[in-house]
């Protein structure tokens, strides 16, 4: 079997619990305003892998990842759940855990399946309400939502994650919408708001494609620790 | 009388066969207390050794404002009873002993060679005195003695760089006496023993040998007499054994001194005495003579005269090993055979140094990672090069299978058995001018001279491999052959004209040796014949037909992917090259040893090769060590050690060097994330086969300000390649190189 995949990166620290080892997916159908990876936004823009090959590179990393694990990032992996389904499986069949990275933008059966079989899910859950959806990324609420009732009907953890944007979501009432929105779910153990930052901007501009973000400030750390607290 | 003192001084100890043989290895193993605890018990400084170092900060920044030296002592040859006793702040000092007649002033040592006092005396605006110059008018130093020896195809291969750091001006260094044995034993056993040794090499044939033998232990034993008198001056009679942790530590640290006072070599390692000291630490502890607060104290200052070891250098020294280094090399950790760990109170202790008297560079505190130490010790260790960027980790796993459970580390990353083992240290050769050797049949691509044989030059348009790779091994059996006949001429001189003499006391009369060569630019020449090998090269040629440049075409797998297409080549070139090196025989009988380490040569080595098949200009730095080039990394930090992991120890016995930068937000969000992440890390990749990792954790922009704006970080620690500098004290070069190397961070 075989997938697109954009990159590995052998060391991520922050996609998950302990050192582990980051797949990146290539396709996304989501277009979000502030996306760090436009370069993997194209299905066909990332390398055709084989499944084993990929097991095969990761199992190097084994000995520094076997308390950590494996996060399947992107892009977007439930564009590709089929092959990430039979990765995972042979990761976990070797002992590892998996992690998986969804924005909940594809809710298909053998996304659903992904999503049930992955040992965490990492719900980038980008707004609160469906017209910060429709406004800022293309797609809708309702994906996110779905996996985070699947995610506690079969009680698995689940981490939340949103990009607080200054002048977008960076107000004290959308970090409270965030928590109520949230606060049903017992599977979910984590909220991390991430800051925005312009780090993308050289890969837009060697793209030749727009960033509709250019000219928003990064977000204020000290804010965003404030911001934290109201989480509670 | 004597016997009472000895059964006084070795009260409570378990007894073994270190009693009736020098044996401090047995001594440890029947008397230490592994701790497999946390760092909870560890104590601050006391307000006196906050003062002693507030003494040596002061005049620290008086050095850097002078340009890096404080003064030179230049009537003086350096060496034992040579200067009166000298106190840093005498009330509060509980350590004593300084190299010259006052904190920080460096002493000449002209027996390495007149020439380097001579020249490093001008450098900093001083003049060596005409007593000393006109004493050694009349006397043959080690430098005088090898370039009597030197072929002149040797002189030109130091000339054109592809030998480089040959230790031919100065003293070689890389020798650890085993200073311990003056606290377990006293001076005047150690005497006893030479000299019955003596008695004994007296019945043999006399052979060349067997008499250089026999005046070199004469020396040896003239030179424990004298550390005993050198001692007394501080009020000190250490010709009996140490009775407490206070005379321990101070016995030790006089043998260090001396070796110091003797010797201006360019590594002088401690060796491993935390875990010994402990032994008489605990001692005290239980007896409740000091608290562990004391404990501390006497490490501290310990540490602090430490902090004080200087010897001057030349310019062109500096540019070779950048940061003005001591290798004061302290091996702290490890596991023992019968599998305790030798981790003790006092391996934090020493660590917990770099708090209480803030980070630095020397001591070379050296992590003996294995995978069976206490996690606490791991998690402690950790914490400790996020917060410092100071220590370094070398694999016990691997080393104590070779070196047994009491080896040590000279300079950077050479294991050695205490006492038992010596090292001929010896530069490195730079590959990747072999490889353009090779291509222009024997000629130096930059002078145009030809120094090796001579072979017609490269004559096709592309390089091909395997017509490269025939050429290459051609002129490496030829590199290697004058690589180590230039070796054996240096430390032939060296025996000769300035032998160790207080160090080599304190090693076993019959004693192991080891040569150790080295190599730089690795990752340089494996790249070059990946890009030979999967792209296309084609040399350029100036007007005579040399090769002076190569324009490559096409992809070509880079060496820190964890891509064994172009891993491998780098291994199989260390294969082949200590394989050769070995077919010419080294001498006093060494064992050949080879290493992947170039301290911060990899700057200078860069600047006298020319352009390379890998894309890298002519005159542009090497990666240091075993390093992958800078930013050819494509699949992050663990790929990247992967790589590294793949080079054969057994190759390399004298050490594979890999320096790691990351980012710490790259390391985890919290602190207790980092240090877990580091822990997982470190333990990752020493349990590949990887021999050693310099770890830093910090921010290049913090670089950036540090070396525009020296003086507000004066500390500023970072590792480079197997030890650590204060950052302001390299050069703009070796600044921007270590800037512009990779560090590791988020996607």
């Amino acid at each position: 079997m075989t997938g697109y995949i954009h990159s590995v990166q052998s060391l991520g620290t922050v996609d998950g619990p302990g050192v582990r080892c980051v797949v990146f997916a290539s396709g996304c159908p989501y277009r979000c305003i502030y996306c760090h990876n436009p370069d993997t936004w194209e299905l066909g823009g990332g390398t055709l892998t084989d499944c084993d090959e990929l097991v095969e590179r990761i199992m190097r990393l084994y000995p520094y990842i076997k308390d950590g694990g494996v996060t399947l990032s992107g892009g977007e992996p439930c564009m590709q759940a089929e092959f990430f389904i039979s990765l995972t499986e042979k990761l976990q069949q070797k002992g590892l855990h998996v992690a998986l990275d969804t924005s909940g933008a594809v809710t298909n059966d053998s996304a659903l399946e992904l999503a049930s079989m992955c040992d965490l899910v990492l719900l980038d859950v980008k707004f609160t309400t469906d017209e910060g959806y429709k406004r800022y990324t293309g797609g809708s609420i309702d994906g996110v939502m779905k996996l985070l009732m699947l995610r506690e009907e079969i009680e698995k953890p689940t981490y939340i994650r949103q990009v607080i944007v200054p002048g977008i979501n960076d107000k004290e009432d959308d970090i409270i919408a965030l928590r109520e929105l949230l606060s049903p779910y017992k599977t979910v153990e984590k909220i991390e708001l991430l800051p925005f930052k312009k780090l993308c901007l050289e890969k837009y501009e060697s793209l030749g494609i727009p960033f509709p973000l250019r000219d928003t400030p990064e977000m204020d750390r000290s804010r965003l620790a404030e911001l934290e607290k109201l989480l509670g | 009388m004597e016997s009472t003192a000895f059964i006084n001084a070795w009260q409570g100890f378990i007894g073994g066969s270190w009693e009736s043989e020098i044996n401090v290895r047995d001594f440890i193993q029947k008397n230490y207390t592994p701790y497999e605890g946390d760092s909870s018990f560890l104590e601050g400084a006391t307000e006196r050794t906050g003062r002693v170092m507030a003494r040596l900060n002061e005049l620290m920044k008086q050095e850097r404002e002078n340009g890096g030296v404080l003064g030179i002592d230049t009537v003086t040859v350096s060496s034992l009873t040579t200067y009166p006793p000298a106190y840093l702040a005498r009330e509060d000092e509980l350590i004593v002993g300084l190299q010259t007649g006052a904190p920080l002033v460096r002493g000449i040592h002209p027996f390495g060679g007149i020439r380097m006092a001579r020249s490093a005396c001008k450098a900093y605006g001083y003049k060596l005195s005409d007593n000393i110059e006109h004493a050694f008018s009349f006397r043959t130093t080690h430098n005088d003695g090898v370039f009597r020896a030197y072929t002149d195809t040797m002189r030109q291969m130091r000339h054109a760089g592809i030998l480089t750091g040959l230790p031919d001006a100065y003293g070689r260094g890389r020798i650890i006496g085993d200073y311990r044995r003056i606290a377990l034993y006293g001076i005047d056993r150690l005497i006893d023993e030479k000299t019955q040794d003596k008695q004994k090499l007296g019945k043999n044939t006399m052979t060349a040998e067997n008499i250089q033998l026999i005046e070199e232990v004469y020396k040896q034993i003239e030179f424990l007499g004298k550390l005993k008198e050198m001692a007394l001056g501080y009020g000190c009679d250490i010709s009996l054994p140490a009775t407490n942790a206070r005379e321990a530590i101070q016995w030790t640290y006089f043998g260090y001194l001396a070796a110091n006072k003797e010797q201006n070599g360019a590594a002088m390692s401690l060796g491993r005495v935390s875990t010994f000291l402990d032994i008489y630490i605990e001692r005290d502890l239980k007896a409740g003579v000091i608290t562990e607060s004391e404990a501390q104290e006497l490490i501290d200052q310990l540490v602090i005269k430490l902090r004080m070891i200087r010897h001057l250098r030349t310019p062109e020294y500096n540019e070779l090993f950048g940061g003005d280094p001591m290798w004061i090399t302290e091996a702290v950790g490890g596991m023992g055979e019968d599998g305790r760990t030798l981790v003790t109170k006092n391996s934090y202790r020493i660590l917990n140094t770099l708090y209480n008297l803030g980070s630095a560079p020397e001591p070379n505190l050296t992590v003996l990672w294995s995978d069976a130490l206490p996690e606490p010790f791991k998690r402690f260790c950790a914490a400790v090069s996020i917060d410092t960027d100071s220590i370094q980790y070398e694999s016990d796993d691997l080393m104590r299978p070779r070196f047994g459970d009491d080896y040590a580390i000279a300079c950077c990353v050479s294991a050695m058995k205490v006492g038992k083992q010596m090292q001929f240290f010896g530069a490195r050769c730079n590959l990747p001018k072999v490889l353009l050797m090779a291509l222009n049949g024997g000629k130096d691509e930059r002078y145009n001279m030809q120094i090796a044989p001579e072979m017609p030059p490269y004559e096709g348009d592309v390089l091909d491999y395997d017509e490269v790779i025939s050429r290459l091994d051609v002129y490496m059996a030829w590199i290697a052959r004058e690589y180590v006949n230039t070796m054996n001429v240096i430390h032939f001189m060296h025996d000769r004209y300035a032998y160790e003499k207080t160090q080599m006391a304190l090693h076993d009369t019959d004693v192991d040796r080891l040569m150790a060569f080295g190599v730089a630019g690795l990752s340089v020449i494996t790249d070059s014949l990946s890009a030979i090998k999967y792209a296309t090269v084609r040399p350029i040629r100036d007007d005579s037909g040399l090769i002076i440049d190569f324009e490559t075409e096409g992809e070509f797998p880079t060496y820190g992917n964890d891509d064994d297409r172009v891993d491998l080549i780098a291994k199989e070139l260390l294969h082949k090259f200590i394989t050769e090196l070995r077919k010419t025989p080294a001498y006093r009988g060494a064992t050949h040893t080879l290493s992947a380490l170039t301290i911060t040569s990899n700057v200078v080595y860069g600047k006298k090769t020319g352009a390379t098949p890998d894309g890298r200009a002519s005159g542009e730095p090497f990666a240091p060590g075993a390093n992958p080039m800078h930013n050819r990394e494509k699949n992050g930090a663990l790929a990247s050690l992967n790589s590294v992991a793949k080079m054969s120890y057994d190759d390399c016995r004298d050490g594979i060097s890999n320096t790691f930068s990351i980012l710490p937000d790259a390391l985890g969000k919290t602190k207790e994330e980092r240090i877990g992440n580091l822990v997982s890390i470190l333990g990752g990749y020493f349990m590949q086969g990887a021999h050693h990792i310099n770890v830093n954790v910090l921010e290049r922009e913090k670089l950036i300000e540090a070396m525009n704006n020296p003086d507000l970080y004066p500390n500023l620690t970072i590792r480079v390649s197997g030890y650590a500098v204060n950052f302001h004290k390299l050069s703009p070069e070796q600044q921007r190189e270590v800037i512009s190397r990779t560090f590791h961070g988020t996607m």
